[in-house]
């Protein structure tokens, strides 16, 4: 039954069985014809994403046309010491899980192990998804106290009680959630008039836009996305929290190379 | 439908180690792939990247954890079924195929549907780091009461349907007939 022809020797039995062949193979075409063109129609409309232009990601290329420290740095505060050799900037969000996450399990390796060893520096900056109301004001309320010089007990703060204790993130009505805003600058000994005043009148609130439009540029699209190197070497983008020896070991390549 | 028989079939088919390796595997690429897709340009640039291979490989195999870091338990718990769901269609696809060498395209179609949308909805969508938001669909997510959670139940119910299907499937003898046949 190779030939698409029908002999005419064929029964009647045989050629229901004929029939029945080319349309299962039809419809094998089919079906792969429909995959094929299901992966071209993703692949069409995720390119720029998944292979974004002005991110140059090989990790052992100069990238000071792409990304930079003066692109991913702005003028957020860095953690550890300037001159360290590496450069950890997070994307990250107070009201997302995975961020809080990176916060709890995997910064405090970070810090122990790289950036008070003075080998990396760390930098936040804001990136505030969609549907996440309180994110906006709590990125806000971490740059007032930033203002303050207590942006990483704020940011402490922040990440440790978004769902757990205050539950802030889960807070329906936004007075219940600026009085505990106003709490944390009191528990941090901040001017709380000042830190009032700066909420209210959303002092940084250009500056948290500023923070995602850049991640908006860099193709970032939600959070956490970290970015470990420096212009040397070039920047790693990792999406997502992935295990803390994913991080340790670009951070000991970058250091090596 | 008679459940008791349908999954009795479902089971033989399973016994037979071959099945259950192909199953298997499946499984596990179906769950590569949706950790990998996240971060396809680290990938690229470990691979183009002047390290030695044993140390590309050792991070390539580190990024395969994101499946659970890069997850809440019960997300977790969703992309294993659909994942195993999906194996277990394609093994039976497979079987049927090689019994009956005809391919129904309703039930494969609900099959390759619900294996797309389980690999679509893994990773957080809430914070927009999934396949989903990957392929610019963020905004979509944030008007899902569940916040995507309901693509993971809507593979999960695509991928048992077909897998009953097929398993349902009655034999049409199509073989011993096609053994009669002499061009």
């Amino acid at each position: 039954m190779r030939s698409g022809r029908s002999p005419p020797f064929l029964s009647k039995q045989e050629k229901y069985l004929q029939n029945k062949m080319t349309k299962s193979r039809l419809q094998i075409l089919l079906i792969f014809v429909a995959i094929i063109g299901i992966i071209l129609l993703l692949l069409y409309f995720s390119w720029s994403t998944l292979f974004p232009k002005p991110v140059n990601l090989i990790l052992q290329q100069r990238t000071s046309n792409d990304v930079s420290e003066t692109l991913l740095l702005d003028d957020d505060t860095i953690m550890g010491k300037p001159d360290a050799p590496v450069l950890i900037v997070e994307f990250g969000e107070f009201m997302c899980p995975y961020c809080g996450q990176i916060h709890r399990e995997i910064e405090p390796l970070w810090r122990k192990e790289y950036i008070e060893t003075g080998k990396a520096k760390y930098v936040f900056r804001d990136y505030i998804n969609l549907g996440h109301l309180r994110a906006f004001t709590a990125a806000e309320a971490n740059e007032c106290a930033d203002a303050q010089g207590k942006q990483w007990p704020m940011y402490d703060l922040l990440f440790d009680n978004a769902y757990t204790g205050d539950a802030w993130a889960q807070l329906p009505n936004r007075k219940d959630f600026i009085e505990i805003m106003n709490r944390y600058a009191q528990h941090l000994n901040l001017d709380v008039a000042l830190f009032k005043e700066c909420i209210n009148n959303s002092t940084f609130g250009e500056e948290v836009q500023l923070d995602a439009s850049a991640g908006s540029q860099l193709g970032i699209f939600g959070t956490p996305v970290i970015y470990i190197g420096n212009d040397q070497t070039g920047f790693v983008k990792i999406r997502g929290a992935q295990p803390y020896s994913v991080y340790t070991q670009i951070i000991d390549e970058k250091l090596k190379s | 439908m008679n459940l008791k028989k349908t999954i009795t079939t479902i089971v033989n088919v399973l016994k037979d180690p071959a099945y259950s390796f192909l199953a298997i595997i499946t499984a596990l690429l179906m769950m590569a792939i949706s950790t990998y897709l996240l971060n396809i340009p680290l990938i690229i640039s470990t691979i183009a990247a002047s390290w030695d291979w044993t140390a590309k490989i050792v991070l390539l195999f580190k990024l395969l954890g994101g499946a659970i870091t890069n997850n809440t338990p019960s997300t977790l718990v969703l992309q294993l079924l659909t994942s195993f769901l999906g194996g277990i269609n394609l093994a039976l696809a497979i079987h049927h195929w090689r019994e009956q060498r005809t391919v129904n395209i309703t039930k494969n179609s609900a099959s390759v549907t619900g294996m797309s949308v389980g690999i679509l909805a893994a990773g957080c969508s809430s914070c927009g780091i999934s396949i989903l938001a990957l392929l610019g669909l963020a905004g979509v997510i944030t008007f899902l009461p569940f916040k995507g959670l309901e693509l993971s139940i809507l593979s999960i119910v695509l991928l048992t349907i077909s897998m009953l299907w097929m398993a349902n499937q009655k034999p049409t003898c199509a073989l011993v007939e096609k053994k009669g046949v002499k061009p």
